[in-house]
Order: structure tokens, then C-alpha cells, then sequence
């Protein structure tokens, strides 16, 4: 068993022959530095794309539901999907007077490739038709402008609210509202523009515009058109309460007989999430895996550095052994040298990274919008440092281990005896 | 001291330090296999990905009688598949209703292209298409403008051609407006298209678009009667419900009873389209970020090891300098001995990485992947070479100078 004197004298000469050879040492630390910052500013990144993606599922609305003909998961079982009857204006109007548990009962009509047309431009988007409780919901914040009104719902106004991606495309030099749009050849006034609602793949979500429903029926008609309703819950502990009533409801409504499966399907933003889950644990690995390898090329510089450090001092241990050290303490002393090289790397590599995400995220500000670059951290959290460090410790201590051992099972004639 | 001595010096320095320089070998190996396996297995993929939908727009899925990808593919039940009709198609364009975005082409190979005295190579693509061709399609028009949906319904002889065959038939005139020939049919041209390049060798600008109704009338092969429907996605995560919707209508209107196998070919290039290049393109920089930062901790590592060797060796060059070595002559030692160091190291890295993403294209190519090749990365072995260049100089460079400037009589003097 290694007594404490005897590690206290272990660590003394490690951090002096730290010290002896500074320069080597301040290299071998720079190349565990490098590995450290890269693996660091991975792990923010990551920690970025998750905030951003969380902000999006939460701006589109944690408590919603949609009721739909269709299963936003994309179920293979097309037949049966295809075969359920639509969802009719009017079995939504039914539902919503029913409803009991949920906070508001939005329908809503879909077309989903429509256009509109600005001047000569003309945009790809979609053209939701709802009732003015939708303004209600979080995806209905609006960054100017207001969501259309009761009194605009009920007498059919010609009024648009713009989502923040038609609003780039369209208007790129800013004031949209009081501006004119054609909708299928009928004009419309935009009253409002939505905030910036989705990140990545989700993005398609800024690209829709919302129109008083019977706007809609006006313009796009409701022939041959399957509804979906949009149930607020409220918070996410009612999500399960609010289903549950729904589904009952629904199934009175729609007539479906007590051995039947559900006709329809609730859609809530989990659906997303699944399907996000996959690509956010690639991205972990393929990011992680890539970053790492400069960390271990660090650490393989280490080890290098180690076995130079023990040929070195062959005699020394050679006379060390000789007046009575035991391998353990030989041991200790090259463990101890080679994690304090690890662990200084981790220590330094910090503030750099800490540096370099500063920049980042005032250029992420030019490229995001505003609202999003808020959404992502500007300082590296402190539990990824405190894996930094114990992560290089244990590498350290791995990558020492070997010149320590030879340096340990020296023979102390033959190495007394060694001459460079 | 030539420079081929100095080199056979550092081989001399690798051979009789094998471990360490087998540790520095490896540090900047693992950087240059990095960088290599990553760009040659995107490249592989990006080709592979650009080749099967050298037309087919994003969130897209394309309906036809056959695959277009063919591997292991039955082609006795294929030929047995009746033809997808143009009435057939325009059925199914009406009873969509996730998108309308849909498009019905046809493509017939082998024309030749007359304008005046003028005629092109007799491998000209004739394309029908109608007015959305353009809108689902990743294919524009870049002068001129589309052919409209009243031209389609009236038949109209429109044309649009590719810069292949501008450049054949009006390489100093403007082409729009110009009378060209599809067997003894005249057309007027009224666009061109944006050159595409060519993808494996085949040029995707050798083309003419006309109405498909033109097409159907005069240039229809007899075997090959079948359209394409081309369907575009609203979005991303429409794909599903449009897929769905689509194979149902299919189906139906091709009376595919409910326990038999589509008869039809629906490819879907969803998660393989705009998203995956955005997808590579992100994965590149993270590899190349991680592959230059592996390369800079190596180059680190090497100088430390040049600085170990400068010092271990500080009696052979103060004995050197004692028998009248110059500077210059120490310095091209050393940055020579770093040089190849790194150079063996990036070539260790190159065959492992190369050796990689070989086997994983084979490994794509034998599952799902038919049209995967693989391709060498030789932009990327060049780069690595000039990078090890690079490294073994600025990271050579001070253990160099501070040999070069030892003091003979202190260095003979060192123990």
C-alpha cells in the first residue's frame, strides 16, 4: 500500500519535472487544449440545436392537439386511412360544443399547396382557414400586427395573418401589414405577421398564412375537404384528460361503433419529436465521434511525451529503486505527471472555448433571428466542464499508464548502469 | 548535405525511435484519415444521391410502371405491369388532394434536333411535360420562359431546349423565338434550360421539352407509352400523408385488389434530397473542423518530439557544427526529418482512410445503394499532402532553428 509521505513525494518531483521542462510541458498540454476546446464547443453546439429545437415545439404549442383524418406519423396502414370518411365542418362545430375539458376548440381548414400572390411574385405556402380562438394559442403570436378578431371571423373579412416565412420572402424590406395579397384571386389586407415559429426541418411552419374560415370557404371552398380541430389544452397535465374526452366525443360524433377503431387521428407534437429523436441522436454521435479524434491525437501526444520523460530518467529511477522506492511510488509519480498534463489541458481549454462560443453566438445573432439566438446558451455549461475535466484525468491516467508501468518494472542495476 | 542524405537521416531517426515515432506517426494519421474518410464517403453519397434524382425537386416523389433504379429487379413481372396513361395520370392529378403540385411526364431518347442547315447529335431526350413540370421539378428555365397551361391544352408546337443543343444549333443567335425540327415537326423555342452538367458522363442538358399533348400525338413509343407524375410534397412532413394518399389513389385507379402488390412504382426521395446535402454539408465541416484540429494537436506533438530529438542529439550537432556544418545545412536536417515524419504519418492516414470509405461504399452498395460508387478522393490526397507539408514545416521550424543555433563548444560539452 502506498503511504501518503510516500505519494506526497511522488507528486512533488511530477510537478517538478513538469516545471524543468516547461516548454514540453506547455506543448503537450497545447495538444490536449485543442481536443478539449473542439469536444467542448461540440457539446455546446448540440446543447444549442436541442434549446432551438425545444423552443419550437414550445412555440407551436406543447398543449395542443389536433384532431385529424390523417396520422401526422404516416402510418403504413394507408388502406384504412384512406378509407375514413373526412372530418366535416360541422362534426368539428359539434365537437367544440361538447368539449368541456379543453381551454378552446379551434377548426381548422387546410390547403396545403395553395399560393399567394403579391404583385407580379407569386409563393408557395399554405392556407389555413380558422376562428379567431386560435389567436389564443402560442403559435399565434404575432411579431406585428394582430390575429383577425371575432367580428372579422364572423363576417368573412377579407384578412390575412402572414407566417414569418411568407413575410421574409415577400417582404423582405419589413412593413407587410396594410399590404395587399391575392389569395386565389381574391384580395386580402394583412393585419398581422407571425413570429419565427420553426428551426431546421420544421420550417415549413412559418410558411402559411391564416384566414377567417369562411374567407376560406369563399376563396378555396370546403368541397371534398377533411377538417382538422386544434384542442388548447391548457397545460400538458390536461393533454391526457382532454384526449381521452375528445376520442369519446369524436366517436359519438363520427357514429363509430363500440368494436371499431378510432376513424380519425389525435396529432400532438410528440409525433415531431419521435421523428426528430433520430436525427438529434446522429448528430450526437457522428458529431461526437469526428470531435474526438482530436482528443485522443492529444492524448497519443501524452503518452509520446511520457515515454520520452521515463527514458529520460532512466538513472534517476534507477537510484530512486536503488535507495528503496517502491514500484508504486514509481508508478504514482509518472500516473501523476501525465494527469496534471490532462487536467491542466482541460482547465485552459475552457476559457477558450468559453471565447470562441462568444463569438459564435454574436454571429449567430446576424444569421438567426433574434428571438432564436436568445434561445441558445452563451455561456458552456459548467457540468460539461466538470466532464471535461474528469474525462481528460481518466485519459491521462490511461494514456500514462503504460510508460509508467515500464518506467515502474525498471531494473535498477540495468538502469543505473544506462547511459544515453 | 543533399537533401536525399537528409532524408535517409530522418528514415535513420523514424527506424531507431519506433515507438515514438510510431505514437507521432499515428497522431497525424488519425487527423489525415478524418479528413479523407469523411469528404470521399459524402462525395460517394452526395453522387450517388445526384444521380438518381438529377431532376426530382425536394420533398418529391415520383410515380412510374418501373423502377428507375433497377437492381434485382424482376423485369418478366415488370413487363407484364400495363402502362400508366396520360387519362390515368391526369385522374390522379384531380384526386389529390394533400398537394396539388403534380406534374405528368414523358420522356422518349434518340431524336435529332434540326434548325436551318443545322441538325444535333441523334441523342437528343424528348420530354412532354406540362405547365408544373417546373414547379415540382428541380429544373429551370434560365431564359425564355415555361411552356403555360393553355399551350399544354391546345397543343401548341412549344419548345424548350437544353444548352446542349443551343450550343449545337445557335451558337451565335438567340435561340428564343427560333423555328426548330422534331421529325418534320416545327416547334418555336420559347426557353432554355439552366445547364445541369452531367452527371456519370451523361449530360442532363441534351433535351427538349414539349407540351405533352404534342408528345402523346406524334412521338409516343408504342412500348413505352407510360408517363411519369411527378408529385411534390407541401412540406417535409407531408411526405408520409402524400405517399399514402398517392399509393391509395394508385391503387384504386389501377384496380389493384387490396391483397395485391402495387403495380406501379412510387420512389420517394425524402430524407435523400435538400435536406441531405444541407445534412452532408454540415457533416463535412464538423469532419474537416475535427481533422484540422487533430492535425494542429499532432503537428503540436511533433514539435515536442523534434524538440526531445534536438535536445537528445545535441552532441552530434555540436559535433557537426565543430566540423564546419552551416545553419542552413542543420535546419534542412531537421525540417526534413519533421517533413517526413509527417508525410509517413498522412500516408498511413490517406490508405486508411481511402481503405474506409471504400468498404463503405461497398457496404452501402451491397444493401440499399446500387448506384453508390466509389470515387477517389484525389482533391483531398493532394490537400493532405500539402497540409503534412505544411504541418512538418511550421511546426519543424523552431526545434530546427534551435538546433541550427546551438553553440558548438556548449553543445560538445553537453551531458
Amino acid at each position: 500500500m502506498l503511504r501518503l509521505s510516500e505519494l506526497q513525494e511522488s507528486a512533488r518531483i511530477a510537478v517538478d519535472s513538469l516545471r524543468v521542462n516547461l516548454l514540453r510541458s506547455i506543448l503537450t498540454t497545447a495538444g490536449i487544449v485543442v481536443g478539449v476546446v473542439l469536444v467542448v464547443l461540440m457539446g455546446w453546439t448540440i446543447g444549442g440545436l436541442n434549446a432551438v429545437w425545444e423552443q419550437t415545439i414550445a412555440i407551436i404549442g406543447k398543449d395542443m392537439l389536433y384532431i385529424d383524418k390523417w396520422d401526422w406519423t404516416g402510418g403504413r396502414n394507408w388502406r384504412q386511412i384512406d378509407a375514413r370518411k373526412d372530418i366535416s365542418l360541422d362534426q368539428a362545430m359539434q365537437l367544440k360544443s361538447r368539449m368541456e375539458s379543453a381551454e378552446y376548440v379551434i377548426p381548422l381548414a387546410r390547403k396545403w399547396g395553395g399560393s399567394v400572390v403579391k404583385g407580379n411574385t407569386s409563393l408557395m405556402c399554405s392556407i389555413t382557414g380558422t376562428t379567431a380562438d386560435y389567436a389564443n394559442t402560442s403559435a399565434a403570436t404575432t411579431l406585428d400586427g394582430r390575429f383577425f378578431s371575432p367580428t372579422e371571423e364572423q363576417s368573412a373579412s377579407r384578412v390575412v395573418v402572414i407566417g414569418h416565412g411568407v413575410y421574409k420572402s415577400l417582404y423582405p424590406e419589413g412593413n407587410a401589414v396594410g399590404n395587399i395579397l391575392k389569395i386565389n384571386g381574391s384580395p386580402f389586407r394583412i393585419i398581422g405577421v407571425l413570429q419565427k415559429q420553426g428551426f431546421l426541418f420544421m420550417d415549413f411552419i412559418d410558411n402559411q398564412v391564416f384566414i377567417p374560415m369562411m374567407a376560406f370557404r369563399a376563396v378555396h371552398g370546403f368541397f371534398d375537404r377533411s377538417f382538422s380541430v386544434g384542442l388548447k389544452c391548457g397545460s400538458e397535465a390536461m393533454l391526457d384528460i382532454v384526449r381521452t374526452e375528445a376520442i369519446g366525443h369524436m366517436r359519438a360524433i363520427r357514429n363509430v361503433p363500440p368494436d371499431a377503431d378510432d376513424d380519425f387521428s389525435i396529432n400532438e407534437m410528440k409525433a415531431f419529436d419521435q421523428q426528430a429523436k433520430n436525427i438529434r441522436i446522429g448528430i450526437w454521435v457522428v458529431g461526437m465521434g469526428l470531435t474526438i479524434l482530436a482528443f485522443i491525437v492529444g492524448s497519443i501526444g501524452i503518452m509520446n511525451i511520457m515515454y520520452v520523460s521515463v527514458t529520460e530518467r532512466t538513472k534517476e529511477i534507477g537510484i530512486r529503486k536503488a535507495i528503496g522506492a517502491r514500484r508504486s511510488s514509481i508508478l504514482a509519480q509518472f500516473l501523476i505527471e501525465s494527469a496534471l498534463l490532462c487536467m491542466a489541458g482541460a482547465l485552459i481549454a475552457f476559457p477558450i472555448a468559453q471565447g470562441i462560443v462568444a463569438g459564435a453566438r454574436f454571429l449567430a445573432v446576424d444569421v438567426l433571428e433574434q428571438e432564436w439566438a436568445s434561445v441558445i446558451s452563451p455561456l458552456i455549461p459548467l457540468d460539461l466542464l466538470g466532464i471535461a475535466v474528469a474525462v481528460s484525468v481518466v485519459v491521462g491516467l490511461l494514456a500514462g499508464l503504460l510508460p509508467a508501468l515500464r518506467a515502474s518494472r525498471l531494473d535498477p542495476v540495468e538502469a543505473l548502469r544506462y547511459e544515453q | 548535405m543533399n537533401i536525399l542524405e537528409s532524408i535517409l537521416l530522418a528514415f535513420d531517426a523514424v527506424r531507431s525511435q519506433k515507438l515514438r515515432s510510431g505514437l507521432t506517426l499515428l497522431s497525424i494519421g488519425i487527423g489525415v484519415f478524418g479528413i479523407i474518410s469523411a469528404t470521399s464517403i459524402m462525395g460517394a453519397l452526395q453522387q450517388a444521391v445526384n444521380g438518381q434524382l438529377a431532376d426530382l425537386g425536394e420533398n418529391s416523389l415520383l410515380i412510374q410502371r418501373t423502377p428507375s433504379i433497377n437492381f434485382g429487379t424482376n423485369w418478366a413481372k415488370m413487363r407484364r405491369r400495363k402502362n400508366i396513361t396520360y387519362q390515368q395520370a391526369k385522374e390522379f392529378r384531380d384526386k389529390m388532394t394533400s398537394t396539388n403540385l403534380i406534374t405528368i411526364s414523358n420522356t422518349a431518347p434518340g431524336y435529332t434536333i434540326k434548325a436551318g442547315q443545322e441538325s444535333s447529335n441523334p441523342d437528343v431526350s424528348l420530354i412532354g411535360i406540362d405547365d408544373l413540370y417546373f414547379a415540382v421539378n428541380a429544373v429551370s428555365v434560365s431564359a425564355g420562359r415555361p411552356i403555360t397551361e393553355s399551350e399544354v391544352n391546345t397543343s401548341r408546337p412549344v419548345a424548350i431546349i437544353g444548352q446542349d443543343i443551343v450550343a449545337t444549333l445557335f451558337p451565335a443567335t438567340d435561340p428564343l423565338g427560333q423555328l426548330i425540327t422534331i421529325k418534320s415537326q416545327k416547334f418555336s423555342v420559347v426557353g432554355v434550360l439552366e445547364p445541369k452538367g452531367g452527371v456519370m458522363g451523361q449530360s442532363q442538358d441534351n433535351r427538349v421539352l414539349i407540351p405533352i399533348t404534342v408528345f402523346n400525338k406524334y412521338y409516343t413509343w408504342e412500348w413505352d407509352a407510360s408517363v411519369d407524375v411527378a408529385v411534390k410534397a407541401a412540406n417535409s412532413m407531408m411526405i408520409p400523408i402524400t405517399v399514402d394518399e398517392a399509393t391509395g389513389i394508385m391503387r384504386s385507379l389501377r384496380n389493384v385488389k387490396p391483397w395485391e402488390e402495387n403495380n406501379f412504382e412510387l420512389d420517394t426521395n425524402d430524407a435523400l434530397t435538400g435536406q441531405f446535402s444541407g445534412f452532408t454539408t454540415a457533416l463535412l465541416v464538423v469532419a474537416w473542423i475535427s481533422g484540422l484540429g487533430a492535425l494542429v494537436a499532432a503537428g503540436i506533438g511533433i514539435m515536442n518530439m523534434m524538440l526531445v530529438s534536438v535536445k537528445e542529439r545535441t552532441r552530434e550537432i555540436g559535433v557537426r557544427k565543430a566540423l564546419g556544418a552551416r545553419k542552413r545545412w542543420i535546419v534542412q536536417q531537421f525540417l526534413i526529418e519533421s517533413i517526413t515524419l509527417c508525410q509517413l504519418g498522412g500516408l498511413t492516414g490517406m490508405l486508411g482512410g481511402i481503405a474506409t470509405s471504400w468498404g463503405v461504399t461497398e457496404l452501402l452498395r451491397s444493401f440499399n445503394m446500387p448506384t453508390i460508387t466509389f470515387v477517389f478522393p484525389t482533391g483531398t490526397v493532394v490537400f493532405s499532402v500539402v497540409i503534412c507539408t505544411v504541418i512538418g514545416i511550421g511546426f519543424g521550424l523552431y526545434p530546427a532553428w534551435r538546433a541550427a543555433n546551438l553553440d558548438p563548444i556548449e553543445a560538445l560539452r553537453y551531458e
